[in-house]
């Protein structure tokens, strides 16, 4: 545990350093970088992918990965838009079930977490490969969103709605407010549970894990309903912001999710990382987005400069193991 | 806690879940209630093209004008003159003037205005450009997207309808014309050389 706290600490330090240095060098070279508006619109943009990376960051300190996430999301999105405007209508009773915005953003957790559910029941009982089983999972829920939707965005959701897209509360955005309530949970749940403590053992090494008694089948599980309900929050927001359920939605979200949880000093072999690590990740991805389009920067090249970035990440973190 | 405790304690929170999240309603009652609020593009159209359309259309600035402030600064122009849905670099400007037939093409009539080849569409009347030339039409005053685009639709209709059938019907080369109409341009891919104006009054003066 020791050795995981140092590798995080020194991970999270080179995280924050290059945020530094990058928030640095976008403030002497773009005129509108730093400013109050600016520093909210990265925030509220970060937000998604937030959500999203500690789902994904759980699932990596396990040794899995979860493609799906953004496909979830897309899904998620267009069931709590679809409940929230059209509701069920039963015909062979006479029967329209409205729900309420809290009823909607309910079912559309569950509808996540049900799709986590699967994933882990896929990676756990039928010891399909995580890669595999959430890819399989990515194409089905594309495919149910354009089904739900017929292809067609869901829009007039309403201000309530809205507003957790938004809205702002004591001079924050709903969205900020969301996000920071996630990583604080899962800052909890990792750091001060059995929970926890399971999932790091389970990534740091499954057999010792097993022989110790953890019930790794149902800790994994969990972990992919987690994964699943948090791309859902991840959806209410996008839709809420929107004010619209694009089937598209969610498109390649998951890589900018990896992306955060490496950046952020995850190792993908598991075991070790941190969702504040995750969260500085995911300032990064979203700091570079933005200071690239402020730029001016073609968006062809903000995806090279992207991957290089990922890259240079991972190969740092493969020093920082070797020099243990 | 024992067992029957807990699920007592969790059926009443899946109840409050429940009551807070859902309600019902006869079928036929709220199939009624949204066949009222159906929206209708075509009625709408008519309702707004003389008084809200063509009046908003007769504060247009003139073509050559346009042309010419647009060739000297064209991020102000567009800032000053241009409609714009969201954030991209189209701008949709409405436009007014008047020219002399050059030619009578399938799909276009072709004007010289000054000294600017002007084309007016005849034929493809397709896309946004009236509606959000306008300005009058908000997609943020629609729950639907489509009944937004249903009012595209319907106003290209009207113009394919009633605009043009009687001017292509008698127009010349030579005949002196006044139009007025909406210019679609991307700021960052400006081309000035022969605007493209999609027609919604136009007519032979002379």
């Amino acid at each position: 545990m020791i050795a995981i706290k140092k590798y995080a600490n020194i991970a999270q330090l080179q995280s924050l350093i290059a945020l530094f240095f990058m928030c640095l060098i976008l403030a002497l070279m773009a005129d509108n970088f730093m400013t109050t508006d600016n520093f909210w619109n990265v925030m509220r943009q970060i937000s998604v992918n937030v959500c999203i990376s500690v789902g994904m960051t759980l699932v990596i300190l396990t040794a899995g990965i979860d493609l799906s996430v953004g496909s979830v999301l897309a899904l998620c999105g267009a069931i709590t838009a679809g409940l929230l405007k059209f509701g069920i209508s039963i015909p062979s009773a006479n029967l329209f079930i409205g729900f309420t915005v809290f009823g909607a953003v309910i079912a559309g957790m569950l509808a996540g977490g049900v799709m986590g559910l699967v994933n882990g029941y896929a990676v756990t009982r039928f010891k399909v490969p995580s890669f595999v089983a959430t890819l399989a999972m990515l194409t089905m829920a594309r495919g149910f969103t354009m089904l739900w939707t017929q292809g067609h965005p869901i829009t007039g959701l309403g201000d309530s709605f809205g507003f957790l897209g938004t809205g702002w509360l004591l001079g924050i955005p709903m969205p900020v407010w969301i996000s920071g309530i996630v990583v604080f949970v899962a800052v909890i749940l990792t750091n001060k549970t059995r929970f926890g403590r399971h999932v790091y053992a389970i990534g740091g090494n499954e057999n010792a894990a097993r022989l110790s008694g953890i019930p790794i089948t149902k800790v994994k599980i969990w972990v992919y309903v987690i994964a699943g309900i948090l791309a859902a929050i991840g959806g209410l927001l996008v839709t809420a912001r929107l004010d619209s359920a694009q089937p598209n939605a969610g498109m390649s979200y998951e890589l900018d999710a990896i992306a955060a949880v490496v950046i952020g000093g995850t190792s993908l072999a598991g075991g070790r990382g941190t969702i504040l690590g995750t969260v500085l990740g995911a300032m990064i991805i979203g700091v570079l987005n933005n200071g690239l389009i402020l730029l001016d920067v073609s968006p062809f090249w903000q995806q090279v400069i992207k991957g290089m970035v990922i890259l240079l990440a991972v190969i740092i973190d493969k020093s920082n193991q070797k020099d243990e | 806690m024992n067992n029957g405790m807990k699920y007592i304690i969790g059926i009443v929170i899946i109840g409050i879940v429940a009551y807070n999240s859902l309600y019902f309603r006869p079928l036929d009652e709220k199939l009624a209630e949204s066949k009222e609020v159906a929206f209708d593009a075509k009625l709408f159209v008519e309702g707004m093209w003389k008084n809200d359309l063509l009046a908003v259309y007769d504060t247009a600035i003139d073509l050559t004008m346009l042309i010419d402030q647009l060739g000297q600064n064209p991020e102000l122009t567009f800032k000053q003159e241009a409609q714009a849905l969201g954030i991209g670099n189209i701008g949709y400007f409405k436009v007014k003037g008047e020219g002399t037939v050059i030619a009578v093409n399938e799909n276009n009539v072709l004007l010289q205005v000054g000294n600017l080849p002007v084309e007016i569409e005849t034929e493809f009347i397709f896309g946004n450009a009236v509606r959000d030339a306008s300005g009058l039409i908000k997609i943020n005053d629609y729950d639907e997207t489509s009944d937004f685009n249903l009012i595209s639709e319907a106003i290209n209709d009207k113009i394919r309808a009633e605009v043009i059938p009687p001017f292509k019907a008698k127009v010349e080369n030579g005949n002196k014309v006044s139009f007025k109409g909406a210019l679609e341009l991307n700021k960052a891919h400006l081309n000035l050389d022969q605007p493209e104006v999609i027609p919604v009054s136009i007519q032979i003066i002379q």
